[in-house]
């Protein structure tokens, strides 16, 4: 704690007199205002005069101040600090009441009313869209999310695997018993150019593969069933074939 | 008279870290009057220095400060306070600017003899012709006065409370000492005064 300068010990005495007359000096700063006044009215009587007249004013006007003060409910108070301590130390503790506003303040009632009423309004609303609102788009999305899924996959069999167009509808999506899966193995060397001109030519359209070890689903239409087997079994490209 | 009504304030404080609401209570109840008083004399709004009282004990309950025992704990509380209210003001946009903390300029300020004549002569009629005088002051002296006569502290104490430096107090007190006695001698005659 920092002193001010004094260029005086009288400057300095008049500064501690309000803390004197509260009996709020320290014990060392009591003992040296004694000693002052003392040796004041010993050395310099009419200064110490002076410095008493001083001391009545300082007396009066901190009376006067002190009596003019507002005072507080102290029980009041501390109850209500009381119920907050409560409020903090319990775990389920209701919401932090809104902002106190100037209660003389009659557009500050309004706004603090307004803004509560709009608050417990979109609370009502969020209620009771909520549920309907959260079914609706979680559907959404998945349907979405399955619809790209299929799209990537045929996209990514497509152009990484074969190479040839596949229809965007009709392999799979034609009646099962209008079709029939069979599993082919190409040779080696077979370019898939020649592949889509062989399954082209014979109706037959590749659904699947290939594999691991190189077997390749394909659908053919199951009345021109023997013919399309026979065309793709005689292939010079084909290795092996796999009847259902 | 109980124990706690004799405890030393430092002794309340390590009780209230220990979380025991009566050491709390007996600080609040010590303290409460002196905080507000200082929180209304620079507010001059109740609702404020209630708040003020309030927020200065939370945050001693909630051990967010910690008294370091380089003044008294009256001195420590009142900075609290400060800070407090302050906070509060933002809060509710009443923020003091700058100037108003500064004294420098407010210094120079002298109010006409006619407005002040009037509002004493209203003063006066109604007993509070200190109040009237009070009134004059600026916000940062008036916080000066307050504490340096209502509170007895010291321009050393004064000066850590509002975190100004120690001459700064000195000028502040010495400057609304002065204003405060023009005006009440202006009032009532110099021989009235005392």
């Amino acid at each position: 704690m920092t002193n001010p300068t004094f260029h005086t010990d009288y400057e300095k005495a008049v500064s501690q007199i309000p803390a004197y007359l509260k009996n709020s000096l320290t014990a060392d700063d009591s003992a040296w205002m004694k000693g002052f006044l003392g040796q004041l009215q010993n050395s310099d009587p009419a200064k110490a005069a002076a410095f008493a007249q001083e001391m009545q004013w300082v007396e009066k006007t901190q009376k006067q101040m002190s009596q003019a003060l507002p005072h507080m409910d102290i029980n009041a108070g501390w109850e209500q600090l009381s119920g907050q301590l409560t409020d903090k130390a319990s775990p389920e503790a209701p919401a932090a009441p809104l902002a106190e506003v100037d209660p003389l303040s009659i557009m500050g009632k309004a706004v603090r009313w307004a803004s509560e009423r709009i608050r417990k309004l979109m609370n009502g609303l969020l209620d009771l869209w909520r549920k309907p609102a959260v079914v609706v788009l979680g559907s959404a999305m998945i349907v979405s999310q399955m619809g790209l899924l299929a799209a990537v996959v045929k996209k990514m069999y497509t152009t990484e695997t074969t190479g040839m167009a596949i229809p965007a509808s009709g392999s799979k999506s034609a009646a099962s018993d209008q079709v029939v899966m069979i599993q082919v193995v190409f040779k080696d060397q077979t370019s898939v150019a020649d592949i889509r001109k062989l399954l082209e030519t014979s109706g037959a359209q590749i659904v699947g593969g290939p594999s691991a070890i190189g077997v390749w689903e394909v659908q053919i239409e199951k009345l021109k069933q023997t013919a399309t087997i026979d065309q793709i079994s005689t292939s010079k490209h084909v290795e092996s074939i796999s009847l259902p | 008279m109980s124990r706690m009504s004799t405890a030393k304030d430092t002794d309340l404080l390590e009780e209230i870290i220990l979380q025991k609401s009566e050491s709390l209570e007996q600080l609040y109840r010590r303290y409460a009057q002196t905080i507000y008083a200082f929180a209304y004399r620079r507010s001059s709004d109740a609702a404020i220095a209630h708040e003020t009282v309030n927020d200065t004990f939370l945050q001693l309950w909630q051990g967010k400060a910690s008294f370091a025992g380089q003044s008294t704990v009256k001195t420590w509380l009142l900075g609290i306070a400060k800070h407090k209210m302050l906070d509060i003001l933002r809060a509710r946009g009443k923020v003091w600017s700058r100037e108003q903390e500064l004294t420098e300029e407010e210094e120079q300020h002298t109010p006409s003899q006619e407005a002040s004549g009037y509002a004493l002569l209203l003063a006066r009629q109604q007993g509070q012709h200190l109040q009237a005088c009070m009134d004059q002051l600026s916000s940062a002296q008036t916080a000066c006065v307050h504490l340096h006569f209502v509170e007895g502290l010291t321009l050393a104490e004064i000066a850590q409370v509002l975190n100004i430096p120690a001459n700064t107090a000195a000028t502040r007190v010495h400057h609304a000492r002065r204003k405060l006695r023009e005006c009440m001698e202006c009032a009532f005659g110099k021989g009235q005064v005392l």
